[in-house]
């Protein structure tokens, strides 16, 4: 299996890795290295305008409820419900325009005082992280995190499809 | 760009994997089937692995009830290849490294569905698939990259470095991914030294596994990571030190 030498870059954000591993999907054309300057080979913002209407009304029965386009980034958007060991957890991020206003629980385990605890903690530490989230011309973030607790599964999600993980 | 883009999330494998997929017009109808096949496939993997519910394939498997002969192909693709794994790395990589648990193979499964999932889209004519199967990631694009942001597991707010990906996968382990449990395969004790290990290269499957291997071997880590072809890494010290490994500059 061939692969091409990954490389390097710095950029203002920290350290900026350009990888051009190439093999297991080796349908792909060849890529022009530009590791000096990694804003050339960011992804072109695409999500349509905030206007335009929103495609899942179309009837399909094929399509699930959780595919959508990213039409609108107004309002609120629910991460699914995610079940813990604690019991199931859900949040609910809420859109100005592409800024995220808020983070809240739709449903959270309670009962025991663990679970309070964690509820206690896991609320700040997710509005910290949303704005981490917003970063500009990142598309997706890889971390060991979001398997912690239900509340990061379910704002990861609800995150990835209201779009604002990709601006 | 003109390519439509779709987005689906899934609860799947006690974690949550988001699909972000670009594709032509007309190719809309393929691509979402392969999108509803992409998550089948992981329910599938979910449902034969799991060692969270009692009659799993692989329980049974480990529990003796189930020849490996007898059992889906899929399941001795994943004997194999841990064992292979287990040779590469020496031992650094094994999938009963937790003794107090039944054997998990976990840390290559996920990632390799993850892996195959977006196989499954790009082999259906899709220009680009992103999918992000808690933390670990699976991308791919015809034009440009994906840029992918890693943790900084000091501080959750902040993202300590950004790894392009055309086609390649990303994997981070850390300690506090599933409450600590990524233990020492030589002590049977909880991993320390390292923060977090982010592996890059053409294989999830394969980056998950080195990522977990290399976390577990804590302060030898670094030194594992190094004898590695063709896998490049990102490892953070518990003292906060940075160390790329594999990846040369472009500077």
């Amino acid at each position: 299996m061939k692969r091409a030498a990954p490389a390097i870059a710095l950029s203002a954000a920290g350290l900026t890795w350009l990888l051009h591993a190439q093999g297991v999907i080796d349908t792909k054309p060849a890529q022009q290295a530009s590791p000096t300057d990694p804003s050339t080979t960011a992804p072109a913002p695409d999500a349509p305008a905030a206007t335009s209407p929103p495609t899942s009304s179309a009837p399909s029965p094929e399509t699930p409820p959780t595919t959508t386009t990213p039409s609108s980034r107004n309002g609120t958007v629910n991460g699914p419900v995610i079940d813990t060991r604690y019991g199931p957890v859900q949040v609910e991020v809420v859109l100005s325009g592409s800024q995220i206003s808020d983070v809240r629980a739709l449903e959270y385990p309670n009962e025991a005082r663990r679970s309070q605890d964690i509820n206690a903690q896991a609320l700040p530490m997710l509005h910290d992280e949303v704005l981490a989230a917003q970063s500009p011309n990142i598309d997706t973030i890889s971390g060991a995190t979001y398997t912690t607790f239900g509340y990061e599964q379910s704002l990861q999600a609800a995150l990835e499809q209201a779009g604002v993980l990709r601006q | 760009m003109t390519d439509a883009e779709l987005r689906r999330v899934e609860p799947v494998m006690g974690t949550v994997v988001s699909f972000v997929v670009h594709g032509r017009d007309h190719d809309d109808g393929a691509i979402r089937r392969a999108l509803d096949d992409a998550v089948r496939w992981l329910h599938e993997v979910d449902d034969r692995f799991t060692t969270y519910r009692p009659g799993s394939e692989w329980l049974r498997y480990c529990d003796g009830e189930l020849a490996l002969a007898n059992a889906h192909a899929d399941l001795r693709h994943v004997v194999a290849r841990t064992e292979e794994l287990e040779r590469a790395t020496s031992g650094a990589f094994r999938i009963d490294a937790d003794a107090s648990r039944p054997p998990d193979p976990a840390a290559y499964v996920k990632g390799w569905a993850v892996q195959r999932a977006a196989d499954i889209l790009v082999d259906a004519g899709a220009t680009a698939v992103c999918v992000n199967g808690g933390g670990d990631i699976a991308a791919w694009r015809i034009r440009g990259s994906w840029r992918v942001g890693i943790q900084d597991p000091f501080d959750r707010t902040k993202v300590c470095a950004v790894v392009e990906v055309d086609c390649g996968a990303v994997a981070t382990s850390g300690a506090y991914e599933r409450g600590g449990h990524i233990v020492d395969p030589r002590t049977g004790r909880s991993a320390r030294g390292l923060a977090s290990v982010t592996v890059v290269g053409p294989d999830l499957g394969t980056a998950d596994a080195y990522a977990t291997a290399a976390f577990g071997l804590g302060t030898d880590g670094p030194a594992f990571l190094r004898t590695l072809d063709g896998y490049g890494a990102f490892v953070l010290t518990d003292s906060g030190a940075i160390e790329a490994i594999g990846l040369p500059s472009a500077a």
